[in-house]
């Protein structure tokens, strides 16, 4: 992976992202979840990406900073993933859900106090 | 049904009455037909009469216009309110046999398939006979327990079936009333709720369904009626109704059989009953034999596999119309004893048999056409249920 | 033009070259690797019987397409017919206190006289009513605690004012108390007997197993006192009328056989194998009761495999979780069991009322708020109405989360008619309620044993399968006549 991550400078590491392949709404719901770890944000740069550049917060060192950054690729993934699922299959998932709640439509319940 | 010889005497259309083998009051004659060797007495207010005797010109110029059929060839197979009809040509039709399981009633020749196995030739009716049903099963007698409804296709005469299980709910209340039937007029919702309401009691529907798949179905069927007699099945259920899937086994369909049972099970799994059954090789089935013949005990295998697996799942099976010396024993406790008596045979073999009361035996059709496996079992043979 | 068009479908890589196939409604088929390649590349030969296998079971169609769609929604719709009734199992809490302390509790029970947290008598008729307003027409009031007993008044006015409210509703209505069977007394099975109560319980093996994961609070084991006790019940309350369910630790996973011997040994005819559950004391303690998932697998085949054989040997004994497991690939029929269904059952299909009167979208919720984190809280049986505990913002977006069809990996799953998704396990055991199937023990574990299953199944060894067969249909096995005859 170590062509993706890039060390530019001290505690500072980019990845980049192939827009193509992951939607910007992937990309920001797994950075959210870097972010009690460390400093996160994203631009766009050439060639159709998007770039992640990710600081220490907790004076992690460069390997452990590292690591975030390898663990974040996989939660990007995982977000896009979920992205593609709600996509494809949200569909049925709000018609469960609606056949789910259809009995109680109808139930009235006062509180006596 | 089974059919008795005469010779008719002032018969101009079809009578139908109870026969009555005792001579009954003169305010308790109507609907009845009296059954006797004695032709001194007065007939007056009967139905009909019929005797074994001969009765000559001399003796019929006595009689009154009532309906006569003299020199009938098997008179003591008829009982105590049994129901028959009398046609011109001295044909004695046997509609109903009171101490009889297996009565059926016929509502049309017409049907919209035209199964390559059946035993009953389709025809068009020369005109509706629910009139002269409906009178047959007023004649009934109450304690009737079982009814079934044949053709033909019973459903083909529309809401004429419906005054029919009417009149069953009126006059045989205690019986159940099996309806044959394809199925295919069933895909109708409006007329299966219509048949609902009715409300009668204790309704069965039996639906044919011989292969898994919709070509198969329906090069046996030889109409396009898959898909109309499942959506048949489903609006049955919907309503919660008793019905039953009847399968008749030959050379089209036997390979794929446990292939049937599983989707059945998949499918069907609110039927309460599946009937297995041996052909009946008379009229189109005989006109086809050579494509669909095979020697019941050939498909044994498959017959085991399929009723095993509907076993195994609680569903009910019962095998119809085949023999206990060519089922396998672990299919006995299925075997029903299926075949109407008047049509019921067994061969010579069976003589030796020590099952052969426990067995069905064959159809009088089969005599020249059976496994070519039959063979009687010993005498010690345990027939456990 | 293609020869024939594909229907929903997954599938799943099984062993020697074979496919698993499963149709959108839960049926599933065993083909070849080949057969399954020809079959998407529409190169299947359409008179041969693997094409027709395939039609029949409503993986592809090459003549209808409506009324074939008409039947797999048919079959749909009957599997997922637990939405249709909304919740009937009603999980009431008469106290927490106990008299126990099993170390992998998961339920933070308090001591024996701590009794403010015991339910009062205006909370539990609030519980009734509230329980009656379920739309389901049948209602399974199960009593969880601590240990239910402690509280036996509460439990009885519960019972009794349900049973007058069904005097009107006219519900199917069953109770079940689940005990640690210490405290029974003959008024107390007296009781349960006139109402017609089910009694489960908790048998970890034998003696020495049992009392060292499940003590009462003084330290003492509990073995003697529960196994004299679940003799009394069967003795007065009939074969039948108590169900154990056991709870695996370190401990246990060498002694499953031991285990179910024990069990067959104290009269009951099936057990439920469970897998700990990580809340509670359990959750602290996981260094020295919990296990690799590995290594639970391979116990669980064991005890399966033994199990098979009592039933085999003439004995019925039933594996309560491979037979429902049974019931979802086997049959086309619903299994009503809440902690395994898309969309997850928690709240519209189980619920629990807590003894102070907050409502929990299920066990383990109510389990987390007992350690600190009531996320899953539904509200109070006191301040707020029927829709607001059932149909808030809150439950329907759980609901909206807990789909497998939607969620990513499970959506493609071959098992997932089989399988659901308890949300508040994965926030549990890794923090959010979708969680990640790569990283879940849960969806290790019930690979694995539909693994297993699939391959007893296509074995397909009719004894073993008669076996099977008789724990979804509840009809034992019974040994046929030999009859004997020859023909002469």
């Amino acid at each position: 992976m170590e062509d993706i991550i890039r060390e530019i400078q001290d505690n500072r590491i980019l990845i980049k992202l192939d827009k193509s392949i992951y939607e910007k709404e992937a990309v920001l719901a797994a950075s959210y979840k870097m972010t009690n770890l460390c400093f996160i944000v994203v631009k766009p740069l050439e060639n159709n990406q998007l770039g992640v550049y990710f600081e220490t917060k907790n004076s992690q060192s460069e390997d452990e900073l590292k690591a975030i950054a390898k663990d974040y690729c996989n939660e990007v993934l995982d977000q896009q993933t979920r992205l593609d699922a709600e996509r494809r299959y949200g569909n049925i998932r709000d018609l469960l859900v609606k056949q789910a709640f259809s009995p109680i439509e109808n139930i009235k319940d006062k509180i006596k106090i | 049904m089974k059919v008795i010889k005469s010779s008719p005497v002032n018969i101009n259309e079809k009578v139908i009455g109870r026969i009555t083998k005792e001579p009954l009051s003169r305010f308790k004659r109507r609907d009845s037909i009296f059954a006797t060797n004695d032709l001194n007495g007065k007939f007056a207010g009967y139905t009909g009469v019929i005797t074994d005797n001969y009765c000559s010109d001399s003796i019929l110029k006595r009689l009154n216009n009532i309906p006569l059929c003299h020199s009938v060839t098997e008179l003591d197979y008829l009982n105590n309110g049994d129901i028959i009809s009398l046609d011109e040509n001295g044909n004695i039709c046997v509609l109903y046999s009171k101490d009889s399981f297996h009565n059926a009633i016929l509502v049309t020749e017409e049907c919209n398939t035209n199964c390559i196995m059946c035993p009953q030739p389709r025809k068009k009716d020369k005109e509706s006979i629910t009139p002269f049903n409906i009178k047959l099963i007023s004649l009934m007698d109450k304690s009737t327990k079982l009814l079934g409804i044949t053709g033909g296709e019973p459903t083909l005469i529309g809401d004429e079936l419906l005054e029919i299980i009417n009149a069953c709910k009126k006059y045989i209340p205690n019986a159940q009333v099996d309806i044959l039937s394809n199925g295919i007029k069933y895909s109708d919702f409006e007329y299966v709720k219509r048949t609902v309401l009715l409300q009668h009691p204790n309704l069965m529907f039996a639906v044919s369904l011989y292969a898994d798949t919709d070509n198969e179905h329906n090069d046996i069927v030889q109409a396009k009626g898959f898909h109309k007699t499942i959506q048949g099945l489903y609006n049955l259920a919907l309503f919660n109704q008793r019905v039953e899937i009847r399968v008749v086994i030959h050379n089209l369909n036997y390979k794929r059989l446990l292939r049937l049972a599983e989707f059945i099970y998949h499918n069907f799994p609110f039927v309460y009953h599946i009937a297995f059954m041996g052909m009946e090789t008379i009229e189109l089935a005989e006109k086809n034999i050579r494509q669909i013949w095979i020697d019941p005990r050939d498909y044994m295998p498959q017959l085991k596999d399929a009723v095993l697996y509907l076993e195994q799942r609680n569903m009910a099976v019962s095998v119809y119309n085949l023999q206990l010396c060519i089922l396998p024993e672990v299919l006995w406790r299925h075997a029903v004893r299926s075949i109407s008596s008047w049509k019921n045979i067994y061969l010579d073999e069976c003589k030796e048999c020590g099952l052969r009361n426990d067995c069905g035996g064959f159809f009088s059709s089969s005599r020249d056409r059976h496994s070519e496996y039959i063979r009687p079992l010993k005498k010690e043979s345990q027939f456990i249920t | 033009m293609k020869p024939y068009q594909l229907l929903p479908l997954r599938f799943h890589d099984f062993k020697n070259e074979n496919m698993l196939l499963v149709n959108e409604a839960g049926e599933f088929l065993f083909s070849s690797k080949e057969e399954f390649n020809n079959m998407i590349l529409y190169r299947l030969d359409t008179k041969s019987e693997i094409f027709l296998d395939l039609k029949s079971k409503h993986f592809l169609t090459d003549t209808e397409i409506e009324p074939v769609i008409k039947m797999l929604a048919t079959k749909y719709r009957t599997k997922k017919s637990f939405l249709y009734d909304f919740t009937s199992l009603h999980m009431v809490v008469p106290t927490l206190r106990c008299n126990s302390k099993c170390k992998y509790c998961q339920v933070s029970s308090k001591s024996e006289d701590a009794v403010k947290y015991d339910m009062d008598k205006s909370t539990a008729k609030r519980t009734v009513d509230l329980i009656f307003m379920s739309p389901s027409s049948s209602i399974k009031i199960e009593f969880q605690g601590g240990e239910p007993l402690l509280n036996f008044e509460i439990v009885k006015y519960i019972i009794d004012y349900a049973e007058q409210c069904n005097l009107t509703e006219k519900k199917k209505l069953e109770f079940v108390v689940c005990t640690n069977l210490t405290l029974i007394t003959e008024e107390i099975l007296k009781y349960l007997q006139n109402h017609k109560a089910y009694i489960s319980t908790s048998l970890d093996g034998a003696m020495a197993l049992h009392n060292n994961n499940r003590p009462f609070r003084n330290g003492q084991g509990s073995y003697e006192v529960v196994t004299k006790n679940i003799k009394r019940v069967h003795e007065y309350l009939g074969e039948g009328s108590v169900s154990a369910l056991m709870t695996a630790t370190k401990a246990s996973l060498e002694q499953f056989t031991d285990i179910i011997d024990e069990y067959l040994a104290q009269g009951f005819n099936a057990i439920f194998i469970r897998s700990l559950n990580p809340y509670g004391t359990a959750k602290e303690d996981l260094d020295s009761l919990g296990y690799r998932i590995e290594d639970f697998i391979k116990s669980y085949k064991k005890a399966l495999k033994h199990i098979i054989n009592i039933n085999l040997n003439g004995t019925f004994f039933v594996e309560c979780y491979a037979s429902i497991l049974l019931g979802k690939i086997l049959t086309p029929f619903t299994t009503g069991f809440v902690d395994l269904q898309s969309p997850s059952g928690v709240a519209i299909s189980g619920v629990i009322y807590n003894h102070d009167g907050y409502v929990y979208v299920s066990d383990e919720a109510r389990m987390l708020a007992n350690a600190g984190d009531a996320t899953f809280s539904m509200g109070s049986v006191h301040e707020n109405t029927y829709q607001e505990l059932f149909h808030s913002d809150k439950i329907v977006s759980l609901l909206k989360k807990s789909c497998l069809e939607c969620l990513p990996i499970c959506s493609h799953c071959a098992f997932q008619s089989y399988c659901g998704v308890d949300p508040i396990r994965n926030y549990a055991e890794q923090g959010e309620i979708v969680g990640n199937r790569m990283t879940s023990a849960v969806c290790k574990i019930n690979i694995a044993i539909f693994q297993y299953l699939f391959e007893l199944i296509k074995e397909n060894d009719k004894p073993t399968m008669d076996v099977l067969w008789s724990w979804i249909t509840h009809k034992p096995i019974v040994k046929e006549k030999q009859i004997s005859h020859e023909s002469n």
